[in-house]
């Protein structure tokens, strides 16, 4: 008898024991040395916090966001997924995201970067916890500017600051070394939506009315940015191309210069490349203010809300934004000032020359549709590259595009 | 044993039926008639769907990008089954003679259809690298001007169409290879003690004879270059300046992307009509060939 009582005794301890350990689904989409930091993060996340469980369940990039759409259709999405900061708006609109304000400690908000926080909500609630930033930075081969005399009195590479001198050295070194491009990038998002976005915003352009509080295209801006663009191009420093090959022409010192998102930085290192990264060059005057997105952890939204759930979800998604200096080693920047000023942080090779980009990002416009606008930036700009279409026509076209969507 | 009884007989058919029929019935045919009834829907996936009647059909056709995707999907198709179709006989009619690298011919054209289209796609987006690619290297020897194939507006379709050509050809040679063993030998026996030389052999008899093979080959490859997606989507993301893009990623952008899966619905449903048209002509040929052959 005693010994049925001892048993029982266990085994109801370890019932409870098991009943009390939350469960948390992380829907991700990382994979290579990406998903590798995370899996070890959760592992990390897990060991310290014996009451919650986290899983994580890879899903493939390209299919993510179909997947969470029906599973919150079908009511039994993950607990947690990952998700970009310009699709918070399509999700929030319409319901998918669970509001998480009450859920959020009370000093993380105040340490984000100002603009990056603010589009992480939707119509005044916080939906989404960002862990990173990813801007669009130039990268120069050293190797090649040097090769080329462009160099300073102590014979290090000239590093341009503005767009005029970053012109010229790509023109000098492409003449003088006989190369293809002066500067390598993709043509399409790269250049049509990215470089566009900071272009526009260097010359003032905004993407949002503060007088109407709706978004909108300034008409002069836009055009002025496509002539830059077009420019560009027709001045033979750049070449229409697709990614691969923009990052191939850079890795093997073909081009001296080459725009592209900070996660190339999780692998240029690892080459053998005489490279070093910063900002886009500003025009004379501005800011060297540059688009970026983020990657940002959301609870989606269930039949019916299980508070404890929600609450271990959100403990989990901040203790990995305030570990993102782990996460950094990919090439993000973290956007946690306190993560972004640690030591952790700015010890990670050529950190220190782009960590303060973090402080001029332009996250795409808070919308439902984004989506669909950048997919027509991509094309206009192909269409003015080829001249197909005048920088004008393309300005209307974006702003007609802005319009639709905003009616539908 | 018992007497034969029709009833039972029929009861038997039908439960051998069900495993097959409730999955057709769950995962065909009631998708199917709900996204004929979405396309009179607006419906963003997320909320509920609202009647809208016939306006996702006055916004197609008055939508330059879908119209001009419907373009590139003919277009497409126009670069894709003319050639397949020439070039899977001659290769079949090389497979199927007394060659000694017949075996070699057929597994080598019959290869690449094995292949998974990411592979296939990655690996000719290399070959028409213009800086670092095969192709580019080929013709820069020969003196040619390199062409930049995917990010050219006019090479870019006619580039996504020789990879699918070469990936898809096996299947049509196997068809072909498979009309040719039915023809007797005796027809070209009979043909060659009357004079006829080998041009002659192919007109009269080859040709003719494979006349189901043909209607087949032309059909079924139109309607797959009809539902042209994988291709585009990973060797030009529909580009340069959307001059690639093809119905069925149309649809999948709307879809999936902008959540107007009402309007999505429509424009596959306007696609479904097409390939349905088609089919009807192949079942029409199909059959009126069988006839003459029973005469």
């Amino acid at each position: 008898m005693k010994r049925l009582v001892v048993l029982l005794f266990v085994a109801a301890l370890l019932i409870t024991t098991a009943f009390a350990k939350t469960t948390i689904t992380v829907w991700t989409f990382f994979s290579g040395g990406e998903g590798f930091i995370v899996t070890e993060l959760i592992k990390k996340f897990n060991a310290e916090n014996p009451d919650i469980e986290v899983v994580e369940q890879i899903v493939e990039w390209g299919e993510l966001y179909n997947k969470l759409t029906t599973a919150v259709v079908a009511g039994d999405p993950p607990d947690v997924s990952v998700m970009h900061l310009a699709l918070i708006p399509d999700f929030a609109s319409r319901g998918a995201l669970t509001a998480i304000d009450n859920y959020v400690s009370k000093d993380i908000l105040p340490d984000y970067v100002p603009e990056i926080i603010s589009k992480a909500h939707y119509a005044g609630k916080l939906y989404a916890i960002p862990i990173d930033t990813h801007p669009l930075v130039l990268y120069f081969n050293k190797g090649l500017l040097k090769k080329a005399g462009l160099v300073d009195q102590n014979g290090e590479a000239l590093v341009p600051k503005t767009w005029d001198e970053l012109i010229n050295y790509a023109k000098t070194v492409q003449a003088k070394l006989g190369l293809e491009v002066g500067i390598s990038v993709e043509s399409g998002p790269m250049t049509g939506e990215r470089l566009f976005i900071a272009y526009y915003t260097q010359l003032g352009g905004e993407f949002y009315d503060a007088k109407s509080n709706t978004i909108k295209l300034d008409l002069e801006k836009a055009k002025k940015t496509y002539e830059f663009i077009k420019g560009l191009y027709d001045s033979g420093v750049m070449k229409s191309m697709d990614y691969n090959t923009a990052e191939s022409l850079f890795q093997n010192d073909q081009s001296a210069f080459h725009f592209n998102g900070v996660w190339a930085m999780a692998v240029y290192p690892t080459l053998n490349i005489n490279f070093g990264v910063t900002s886009v060059p500003a025009i004379a005057g501005s800011k060297p203010y540059t688009w970026g997105d983020s990657h940002t952890w959301v609870v989606p939204k269930r039949p019916k809300d299980d508070p404890n759930k929600i609450k271990a979800a959100v403990k989990f998604i901040e203790w990995f934004a305030r570990n993102s200096a782990e996460w950094a080693k990919a090439g993000h920047l973290p956007v946690l000032k306190s993560v972004l000023n640690s030591n952790a942080f700015l010890q990670l090779p050529m950190r220190k020359d782009y960590a303060q980009v973090a402080n001029f990002v332009v996250p795409a416009p808070s919308m439902k549709g984004w989506v669909e606008i950048r997919q027509k930036m991509w094309e206009l700009n192909q269409s003015v590259i080829l001249g197909q279409m005048t920088p004008e026509q393309a300005a209307k076209e974006l702003q007609q595009a802005i319009k639709n969507v905003l009616a539908d | 044993m018992g007497v034969y009884n029709k009833k039972k007989h029929a009861a038997l058919a039908y439960l051998f039926f069900l495993p097959f029929g409730v999955l057709l019935i769950v995962f065909k045919l009631v998708p199917f008639a709900n996204s004929i009834r979405m396309v009179f829907y607006k419906w963003d996936i997320l909320g509920t769907p609202q009647f809208i009647g016939f306006a996702n059909f006055t916004r197609m056709f008055s939508d330059k990008v879908f119209l001009s995707s419907l373009w590139h999907t003919f277009y497409f198709v126009i670069l894709v089954v003319p050639p397949i179709m020439v070039l899977s006989f001659l290769i079949a009619i090389l497979a199927n003679s007394k060659a000694y690298a017949k075996g070699f011919v057929r597994s080598a054209f019959y290869l690449p259809y094995t292949l998974t289209i990411s592979v296939v796609c990655l690996t000719w987006s290399l070959l028409y690298n213009p800086y670092f690619g095969l192709i580019s290297k080929f013709t820069k020897s020969l003196g040619l001007k390199t062409i930049n194939w995917l990010v050219d507006p006019f090479w870019a379709m006619p580039a996504v169409a020789i990879t699918t050509i070469w990936w898809t050809i096996g299947f049509c040679v196997v068809l072909y290879i498979a009309g040719l063993q039915q023809i007797p030998s005796s027809y070209y026996e009979a043909a060659e003690l009357d004079g006829a030389n080998s041009f002659k052999k192919m007109i009269f008899i080859t040709i003719p004879l494979l006349k189901r093979v043909h209607v087949l080959v032309i059909v079924t490859q139109i309607i797959a270059s009809l539902q042209i997606f994988g291709q585009v989507y990973i060797m030009t993301a529909g580009g340069p300046a959307g001059k690639t893009r093809t119905v069925i990623q149309y649809i999948y952008e709307q879809g999936f992307r902008y959540f107007r899966m009402g309007y999505a619905q429509s424009m596959a449903f306007v696609l479904f009509l097409i390939m349905l048209i088609f089919a009807y002509f192949q079942l029409r040929l199909m059959i009126s060939s069988s006839k003459e052959e029973l005469i």
